[in-house]
């Protein structure tokens, strides 16, 4: 697909006004730049024409240069693998990407030369002193427990060697979960990642045993562990929203209560046998839902209190930090997913997937790689491109858009709005959560 | 160019936002006597706190003689004092160093040496590098002031090859050394590693610790080296909004522009009076010790010599001023008009300056003040010639920056003057002494809001045009603008000093008979001020082609001209005749 790359100096989506009990504030979408005006700015700004519009943003002290351009990436070094290190799954949940952990090809496990060709590339192609991650999912990763342990110690001596850093990570159902695994993820500070779709029934409709049984009792308890021992090792639970489960503030408090370091939701857009995806009202439905879960958050930030609700946590530093992204993610830049024979794919989502298909391990991405970046650049998506959102929200999971489309504009919008008027809350209430504030600043 | 939106006043408030937002900064055009402070240069730190540490595991203070002691003080307390033993973390003192130097060192400080120094006050006996000990204290056994030792300190050398021995002493309450001395030997610390860094050795705050605070006592009257950021003696009074002109200045210049105290007490409009010439004068109406703690942050920020109060407004608006209907209208009226103009006002001020008395050959006996005054009155005044030439100079930069290939330097003086309210009365060029209606006229010529900056404020509101001219321009035309303000203080403190000497009979005593004279009788100072402009020309030129070594060259033998030209001027004056700059002039 060919298209004219649309003009973005233009006016459409420079700038989104929003109101909080402090003001009008405006975000220009150039940059991330979040700015208090006076009341009655949005709507001067809609009588201006072009050139009005143009002189009032380049007061506000950018250069003419935007931030993001067109051109993509070039020569990206590869920071993160995944590694479906087990293509199979014990558990059968109903809406799963990887339709039950095989990705539709056959099941099976990860070769030890396929993990070992992939340290082996992170570390090639890392500097001293650079952090590289590894994650490993599935399918169920821990189906092939030996693998993660194999692979893990070879990457921390390799990585040891060379002076680079190393980060772990897994994304498990904990139905497979031993304590001695807790004492491993401790021992090599591994972000756990626990998916878990809500409270006891809630959860087990939604990710039963392959016999239909419930999963949620034996998870917790399996868990219980690794929750105890969290100093090096941080565990997360993360819940995918379907219309199943949409009682999100109980869920969160009740993961908080269970010590989980984060807690983080996403709503089901995509699955290959469409079940359980969120139409327009179950969307609208989540958003209030998670607009309640962030109103908890900015409460126990204001009190002092830590309260690990994952997406706005990240949304409150990504705004104050005006994170202005060209890409949703990092998949088929620094990050790829491998599958089970050393294919090398965009994400741990593609694996399998032709549209996502990139090279393999041993050789490196090929000129696959490219022609994603291009294609994938939100100033290259419609109707991203006119969008207030697009460089916060950088285009949307590639997976879903290609599958899916983009049902989830919406959401996404409101709930970064939301966040907006949060972070300008947060940030009147508790500048302190956000590091120290420059005396000049508060004047 | 569309209307500009009426400027909306935001605030930045996340971290991109906060990055690009140009604050109101210094401009381009800051210079140097434009700071905050006018008096002692700030510091960041205090040397002296970098040799309190000079020898590892050992922090001094120099304590210097107390002025007036009580008699009940502990006696001999000057010198360099050892505060505490510090050798934990001393990066010259590392545990497992092989050196026998450092682990001799350890073990005195972890055993009897270390509790020996804990107890009563150790000072710095002497110090030996080499052959060379310096002992401190007089043949009578007076210890040095610890400024004195402060310096025999800094004279020590670091490094491998230079081991430092030194001695400490205990003294008791009458100041005797009551005790065995205690002898060590080591290196003198390097202060910065390899990487220019400050050693780890230093706690945070150590080097500014002895700073003196804004909050403290003798903020009012301390002159030492030691402020963290310098202050103001004298500045202008911030322009009350009430009584504002719409190019912000005051319509009240001569109020706006008298200095007053920065820290006088009286901080209501009523207080905004004179200072005075000495700070013995104005003692009395600053703020007192006790009031600096409460009040230290009220006394307002200073920028450009003006306090500020809750805005500060780095580009005034000139809403009634129009820009040149286009750029070759600007080029026209800064060839015919204003560097004429700056060119004509430089020579009637230099012209002037011959007029003043010789300070060496003045009346002392009768007027005891007028060499100080007449000192005082030259300098000032071919301080402000000066500048006009430096503004005809940047007239001609607009010109080469705005003609390029078309340029050729403009040195011809205009012909009239124009000045005085409104649209200002006409004036023919005239050569005259510095009398009072000079200064009268000249104070009136450099009035801001007058004539001048009027006429350069079109310039202003033209280049100001940011997508059509490049921001140095603009620059460039603020600043001559605005040193007019300067200019009408230097006449108006002329007029001050000078209105005694003015008796109404004769000369005044500050002037010297001088008339315009015949260019036979200039000859030689009129081939000399030629030649100025020659240099000048070829400057320009050389300098609008970017050739700007060729235009040092030329500017250096312009700068040696102008010398011989003053020296020439002088005794032309002597002998009562003027420099006829312009050949036209009625006598």
């Amino acid at each position: 697909m060919t298209q004219a790359p649309p003009d973005l100096r233009g006016l459409a989506g420079a700038a989104h006004f929003f109101d909080t009990e402090h003001g009008q504030h405006m975000l220009a979408v150039d940059g991330s730049r979040v700015f208090d005006v006076p009341p009655g700015s949005a709507a001067a700004w809609s009588g201006w024409d072009a050139a009005q519009q143009t002189a009032f943003l380049s007061g506000l002290g950018a250069g003419d240069v935007p931030y993001i351009d067109d051109a993509p990436p070039q020569d990206m070094p590869l920071r993160s693998l995944s590694l479906a290190v087990a293509q199979k799954c014990n558990l059968a949940c109903t809406y799963c990407y990887a339709s039950g952990g095989d990705f539709g090809a056959p099941a099976r496990n990860m070769p030890w030369e396929v993990a070992k060709a992939s340290v082996d590339r992170l570390i090639a192609e890392a500097e001293p002193g650079v952090r590289i991650n590894l994650a490993y999912l599935g399918g169920e990763p821990l189906i092939n427990r030996a693998l993660i342990r194999r692979t893990t110690e070879y990457a921390t001596q390799r990585a040891q060697a060379k002076g680079v850093r190393t980060g772990f990570s897994i994304t498990t159902n904990g139905t497979l979960l031993r304590p001695e695994d807790a004492e491993f993820f401790e021992q090599h500070g591994f972000a756990v990642t626990i998916s878990l779709d809500g409270i006891g029934a809630a959860h087990d409709r939604l990710r039963p045993y392959r016999g239909g049984r419930g999963s949620f009792d034996a998870i917790l308890k399996r868990a219980e562990p690794l929750l105890a021992r969290q100093k090096h090792m941080q565990v997360g639970a993360r819940v995918t929203v379907t219309p199943q489960n949409m009682d999100l503030p109980e869920t969160l408090d009740r993961f908080v209560a269970m010590g989980f370091h984060s807690v983080g939701f996403s709503p089901m857009l995509t699955a290959p046998n469409g079940q359980h995806e969120l139409d327009k009202p179950g969307l609208d439905k989540m958003l209030a839902q998670m607009i309640r879960c962030g109103q908890s958050f900015e409460a126990a930030v204001i009190a002092g209190r830590r309260y690990p609700f994952s997406n706005m946590s990240a949304a409150m530093h990504e705004i104050h930090r005006g994170t202005h992204r060209p890409y949703p993610c990092g998949a088929g830049a620094g990050y790829f997913g491998v599958s089970a024979d050393g294919g090398l794919f965009a994400c741990h989502r593609f694996v399998e997937d032709a549209d996502g298909a990139m090279g393999t391990v041993t050789d490196g991405p090929d000129p696959r790689r490219g022609a994603w970046l291009s294609d994938r650049h939100v100033h290259r998506q419609s109707p991203c491109t006119t969008c207030w959102a697009r460089y916060l929200c950088g285009g949307g999971c590639h997976h879903e858009v290609i599958h899916r489309g983009r049902p989830a504009c919406d959401y996404i919008r409101g709930w970064l709005h939301y966040c907006l008027q949060a972070y300008i809350r947060l940030s009147e209430a508790r500048p302190d959560y956000f590091g120290a504030v420059p005396a000049a600043a508060q004047a | 160019m569309p209307d500009q939106p009426k400027p909306i006043r935001v605030k930045p408030r996340n971290l991109t936002a906060r990055a690009a937002y140009r604050v109101p900064g210094n401009p381009a055009n800051t210079r140097l006597d434009g700071s905050v402070g006018n008096c002692f240069p700030g510091l960041e730190m205090d040397v002296r706190d970098l040799d309190r540490r000079f020898f590892p595991g050992l922090v001094f203070n120099a304590v210097r003689v107390p002025l007036n002691p009580v008699p009940e003080a502990p006696k001999n307390t000057q010198g360099f004092h050892l505060v505490f033993v510090d050798y934990m973390y001393d990066p010259m003192l590392p545990d497992d160093s092989t050196e026998d130097w450092v682990q001799t060192l350890l073990s005195a400080y972890r055993g009897d040496i270390g509790t020996k120094l804990g107890t009563g006050r150790w000072f710095l006996s002497w110090v030996q590098q080499g052959d060379r000990r310096i002992d401190m204290h007089d043949e009578d056994g007076t210890p040095y002031d610890g400024m004195m030792v402060w310096r025999f300190i800094r004279s020590l050398e670091a490094g491998s090859d230079n081991p430092v021995s030194l001695a400490l002493v205990r003294r008791n309450h009458e100041g005797v050394v009551d005790t065995e001395p205690v002898e060590l030997h080591g290196y003198r610390r390097r202060y910065r590693t390899e990487a220019g860094v400050f050693s780890d050795t230093y706690d945070p705050g150590e080097l500014t610790q002895s700073l003196c605070n804004p909050w403290s006592h003798d903020f009012r009257d301390c002159g030492c080296h030691y402020w963290p950021s310098n202050h103001p003696d004298v500045v202008m009074a911030e322009t009350d909004p009430e009584h504002a002109l719409p190019t912000g200045q005051s319509y009240n210049p001569i109020k706006a522009e008298t200095y007053l105290d920065w820290l006088r007490s009286d901080r209501s409009l009523a207080g905004n009076v004179a200072a005075f010439n000495t700070v013995e004068q104005n003692r009395p109406f600053q703020i007192d010790h006790y009031q600096v703690n409460q009040m230290w942050s009220d006394l307002p920020i200073v920028v450009e010599g003006r306090e500020t109060g809750e805005v500060y407004e780095a580009d005034i608006d000139l809403p009634d001023v129009l820009p040149y209907p286009s750029t070759a209208e600007m080029i026209a009226d800064l060839r015919t008009r204003l560097a004429p103009m700056e060119m004509t006002l430089s020579l009637q001020y230099l012209y002037a300056y011959f007029t003043l008395a010789d300070p060496e050959t003045a009346d002392t006996a009768r007027w005891p003040t007028l060499k100080d005054d007449l000192i005082f009155a030259r300098r000032a005044l071919i301080e402000v010639a000066i500048g006009e030439m430096t503004h005809m100079r940047c007239a001609n930069q607009l010109l080469w920056e705005l003609q390029g290939k078309d340029y050729h330097p403009v040195l011809t003086p205009a012909k009239t003057l124009r000045f005085g309210p409104g649209p200002g009365k006409v004036y023919p060029r005239s050569l005259r002494p510095l009398t009072t209606e000079a200064i009268d006229d000249f104070i009136e010529i450099e009035r801001p809001g007058g004539y001048i900056d009027r006429a350069y404020a079109r310039c202003v509101a033209t280049l100001e045009q940011r997508d059509l001219y490049e921001r140095h321009l603009y620059t460039l035309a603020v600043r001559i603008d605005t040193d007019g303000d300067e200019h009408y203080l230097r006449f108006r403190q002329m007029k001050e000093v000078l209105a005694k000497y003015n008796t109404g009979e004769g000369l005044p005593a500050y002037l010297r008979p001088v008339e315009v004279g015949t260019e036979d009788q200039a000859r030689h100072a009129l081939d000399i001020f030629d030649n100025v402009k020659e240099g000048l020309h070829d400057a320009y030129v050389s300098e609008a082609g970017k050739d700007y070594p060729e235009a040092q060259d030329y500017l250096s033998q312009v700068r040696a001209e102008m010398k011989i030209l003053r020296d020439e001027g002088e005794k032309l004056a002597a002998d009562r005749i003027g420099i006829p700059f312009w050949p036209d002039h009625d006598p």
